[in-house]
């Protein structure tokens, strides 16, 4: 079933690209309009609970005006945070999944769910970078301001980025999911740089703050059905939200993982806690109640401004989840992401740079250009 | 109980729409007279507060939490906060209001401290718990003579402030081994 909108706009100068002619195709026409320009745009400042909830349900089909390829937020917090050297693709804006403690609420304030409809741009930038950068390990995303595969139903990016991402073999193309949308890009065989990557939780936290997205079940199964077709499989068990039954639920995640999975399979396995920027708390309490355990959640500001758990619970959690995992399989590749180095050695007893198996992921890579950082998280 | 006139009420609480219903059941409620509204006013105008203070205010969905609300405003009024810490308190008291406490939240309000740490830990059971067993560890460590240690929560961390007067290499010297000690005892 292709996802819901309540209406789509498609911007005069996408009118002709490869999405906004499948859009057409696959939408009735009274929902699609065309327009010359951003709806909403002339309203400005923060998004109120009602018009967030409504940006979700307007799909915007348009170029994107920029530079598509950037660094991981975590990049711009090197001082205090531990990063991975990851790089962002982005294919659009916003999310059409609803989840509680989700970033985007303090993030974006346009109107709309942003679809951009120059892909052939971005790979453009892709390929001159390759010229000079092809046999250095970067690892890119298109998932961090919009679902990588929720919407790909609709768009068929993954049939555009597989085949190109497989040029370049040492470059390494991640698709980071919530959904179970696989099947638009199974026929197209997989290969060893191309990881396709769930963020997950356990069935419990998934039912009471993921709202939309798929179920844990459903998700291990779209990643059995990527791996037998040849792709590596990564997951995310990030955020990690604490609650009375935490170690048993998490304990569950990572059986489910270690019984379907081996580590060959999966390229890597990122932990991650709970945090969020402060100003979103009054929109999350606003839009998922008290309820929430993340609106329950007891969280303190970091050093970086963050609300988060505190850090004796972070390292506890961690330190339980990387044992946990190494447990049923010695051979996963676990780390953490968005932390301190205090919190590292907390957890893991060392840094990234001091264990072998990580030190590829954390290593610094040369400077590609002048990258500007997402600066979102 | 004294019926306020609707002048009054108005008076400085302008700003402060949302609140207006609920100031006149309150003030019956609490058998406040002119002269304890008057102070209410006051104080309001004194701080400067106003609804936009209170972005957390739009969560309050009730009549009966609304009252509830108006009634944690008015003893931050009593107690004279200031008003970041009226902010504070009033974010911890919404929080606790939407998770289902009520009169439980004006227990020990009639002292400012004894009062917001009620409401902190009330909000933050888990880590009040932790932390007051973390102090009682860190302060019975072996920290060296003359040491003044003070348990703080900074953020989302937790530990010691240790202040230490060294006047000579053997204070110094002695000061290192007692910290030694502490660290083996950690």
């Amino acid at each position: 079933m292709i996802p819901e909108f309540d209406h789509i706009y498609i911007d005069e100068k996408s009118i002709d690209s490869e999405v906004a002619l499948r859009v057409r195709s696959l939408y009735p026409e009274n929902k699609i309009s065309v327009v010359s320009e951003e709806p909403g745009l002339q309203l400005k400042g923060a998004m109120t609970a009602e018009e967030f909830n409504a940006s979700k349900r307007t799909l915007f089909l348009t170029p994107f005006k920029g530079q598509f390829f950037k660094r991981c937020p975590g990049a711009t917090q090197k001082k205090t945070l531990t990063c991975c050297n990851y790089y962002v693709l982005n294919l659009g804006s916003q999310c059409n999944m609803n989840c509680s403690y989700c970033y985007l609420q303090s993030y974006l304030n346009s109107r709309v769910t942003k679809v951009f409809t120059n892909i052939d741009q971005a790979l453009n930038e892709l390929e001159e970078m390759a010229v000079e950068n092809s046999h250095h390990p970067f690892r890119v995303g298109t998932g961090e301001i919009i679902d990588s595969l929720s919407l790909d139903e609709v768009t068929h990016y993954s049939r555009k980025l597989i085949p190109f991402f497989q040029k370049y073999p040492k470059w390494v193309l991640e698709f980071k999911t919530k959904s179970n949308k696989v099947d638009q890009f199974l026929d197209l065989p997989g290969t060893p740089n191309i990881v396709v990557s769930w963020s997950i939780n356990p069935p419990n936290i998934i039912d009471s703050e993921e709202h939309g997205t798929a179920k844990f079940h459903e998700r291990i199964a779209a990643a059995v059905k990527c791996r037998d077709r040849g792709y590596r499989v990564a997951f995310h068990i990030d955020p990690m939200i604490w609650h009375p039954r935490w170690q048993e639920n998490y304990g569950y995640l990572a059986e489910e993982i270690a019984k379907n999975f081996s580590a060959k399979d999966v390229q890597i396995i990122s932990i991650g806690a709970l945090r969020f920027q402060p100003e979103q708390r009054f929109m999350m309490k606003e839009r998922f109640g008290m309820k929430s355990l993340v609106n329950q959640a007891e969280m303190f500001a970091s050093d970086n401004g963050k609300m988060r758990y505190d850090s004796q619970i972070r390292a506890e959690m961690f330190s339980f989840m990387n044992k946990k995992l190494k447990s049923l399989n010695s051979d996963f590749n676990a780390f953490i992401c968005m932390e301190t180095p205090e919190t590292w050695i907390k957890s893991f007893d060392k840094i990234p740079m001091q264990m072998p198996e990580l030190k590829e992921f954390f290593k610094p890579l040369p400077q590609v250009r002048d990258l500007p950082a997402q600066d979102n998280k | 109980m004294i019926r306020l006139p609707k002048k009054r009420i108005l008076i400085n609480t302008l700003a402060m729409s949302a609140i207006q219903p609920s100031l006149q059941s309150l003030s019956q409620q609490l058998n406040l007279n002119d002269h304890d509204l008057q102070f209410f006013n006051d104080w309001m105008t004194a701080k400067k507060m106003s609804e936009s203070a209170f972005p957390f205010l739009k969560l309050v969905k009730t009549d009966t939490d609304l009252s509830l609300w108006i009634k944690g405003l008015y003893h931050c009024s009593l107690l004279n906060l200031t008003f970041s810490e009226t902010l504070q308190t009033m974010e911890l008291f919404t929080d606790l209001l939407l998770m289902g406490h009520n009169e439980i939240l004006f227990e020990k309000s009639q002292n400012r401290d004894q009062w917001k740490n009620h409401l902190h830990q009330l909000r933050y059971p888990m880590t009040a718990e932790v932390d007051q067993q973390l102090k009682h560890k860190l302060e019975n460590l072996p920290w060296p003579v003359g040491a003044k240690i003070k348990f703080e929560r900074r953020g989302d961390r937790a530990g010691v402030e240790v202040k230490m007067f060294i006047s000579s290499s053997a204070d110094l010297t002695k000061a290192i081994s007692s910290l030694e000690r502490v660290k083996e005892n950690l």
